[in-house]
């Protein structure tokens, strides 16, 4: 066996030799071939395609309210007459509650809450700082001219970090500029006409036992972290 | 086996075994082990964190498999065959680099928060990119 000195210096001298033809040596570096061309530019093809199909999977749902047959009153979603109420609590910089709001949730809206069978009730239990107490506090003025909802889910859909300007109260009234609110919006979050009412929600939650977001009452019953769909209509059975 | 094709295969089985844990995370909904911060369940829950309905963490799974099959696979080739498994090398590399760069720029700049696993898969897939280049830049 050769030690890794002596494989070197075979090396080196074979260096100086001629390569054998046919041989890649011979023929020049791989990185000089039309095949190396090809397969560069099929790559960063393939790697910007990946991409624009990630781009197309990614645009933005329409929102809660715009399902026809939908009766929104301030926080509530649904029929008041409903035989199972859903009570979600949850806070606007919690990513599991944006990922329940996108997608339990929107099904439930699209399917039971429209139908009548399920009422859907939305808390703030604004806990992560004072980015989800400003964020509450915007969506309850949205409900002041009954876009509470649109405003609900045009936060989810912002949702970036914590506490890192994603919810300023310039980048709110930026919100409810493109969602269409009429300007009284930005007097109601000025004014902060709902400070208390987010406070209040939260010290509700506490007394309910609410410690993490997102957490659920189906008809009183609840049920801690983000269901699946299936999971969801499992409780919503059983609460019947 | 050469000493840089080892390593390659060393740095696939690393990516590969993270992929693997953000893959399971992403089936199990549990958070990610995160050290302090909150950054991984804000990827993890992000909009991006599916192409097309497959987790981009089981993507990333069959990258390093695919890496580390070609790897073994063109140590036993020869000739043309191996050159064509050497360019394969590099071409899935680059598609992989140029993806992995566009994950992180969603991670810096468009959802906000940098997670470690998925960095350390993309320099995994950097230097897998690097080391099939050398082998390249060696003729």
């Amino acid at each position: 066996m050769s030690t890794r000195r002596e494989r070197r210096s075979r090396a080196r001298a074979s260096r100086g030799a001629q390569p054998a033809p046919g041989t890649r040596a011979a023929k020049g570096p791989l990185y000089r071939t039309p095949m190396f061309l090809g397969v560069t530019v099929l790559a960063v093809a393939l790697g910007l395609g990946l991409i624009v199909l990630g781009r197309a999977d990614t645009t933005p749902a329409p929102l809660s309210s715009s399902v026809p047959g939908l009766r929104a009153v301030g926080n509530t979603l649904g029929a008041e007459a409903a035989p199972v109420t859903v009570e979600v609590w949850s806070d606007y910089q919690c990513p599991y509650c944006r990922q329940f709001a996108e997608g339990a949730q929107r099904e439930l809206i699209r399917n039971e809450v429209v139908q009548g069978s399920v009422r859907l009730v939305h808390r703030d239990f604004a806990f992560l700082g004072a980015e989800s107490e400003l964020a509450a506090q915007a969506a309850d003025c949205a409900g002041e001219q009954d876009r509470y909802f649109d405003y609900h889910d045009k936060l989810f859909a912002e949702q970036k970090g914590e506490n890192r300007g994603t919810f300023s109260k310039d980048a709110l009234k930026r919100f409810a500029t493109q969602l269409g609110l009429a300007p009284s919006f930005n007097a109601c979050l000025d004014g902060g006409r709902h400070v208390a009412d987010v406070k209040a929600d939260r010290a509700a939650g506490d007394q309910k036992g609410v410690v993490s977001t997102p957490t659920l009452f189906v008809n009183g019953k609840k049920s801690v972290g983000a269901p699946s769909i299936t999971e969801l209509r499992r409780l919503i059975n059983a609460a019947r | 086996m050469r000493r840089a094709d080892r390593l390659a295969l060393g740095v696939a089985g690393a990516g590969g075994l993270v992929s693997l844990y953000l893959t399971w995370l992403h089936y199990s909904g549990t958070l990610a082990l995160c050290l302090g911060s909150n950054a991984c369940e804000t990827v993890q829950s992000s909009r991006y964190a599916e192409l097309g309905g497959i987790p981009v963490a089981l993507l990333g799974l069959a990258f390093f498999a695919l890496a580390a099959g070609l790897l073994v696979r063109r140590g036993r080739l020869r000739g043309e065959q191996r050159e064509g498994a050497r360019l394969a090398f590099f071409g899935l590399t680059l598609t992989g680099v140029v993806f992995a760069g566009y994950l992180t720029y969603l991670e810096l700049f468009v959802i906000g928060a940098l997670c470690p696993w998925c960095v350390s898969v993309a320099l995994c897939v950097v230097a897998l990119f690097a080391l099939a280049l050398r082998d390249l830049a060696r003729g």
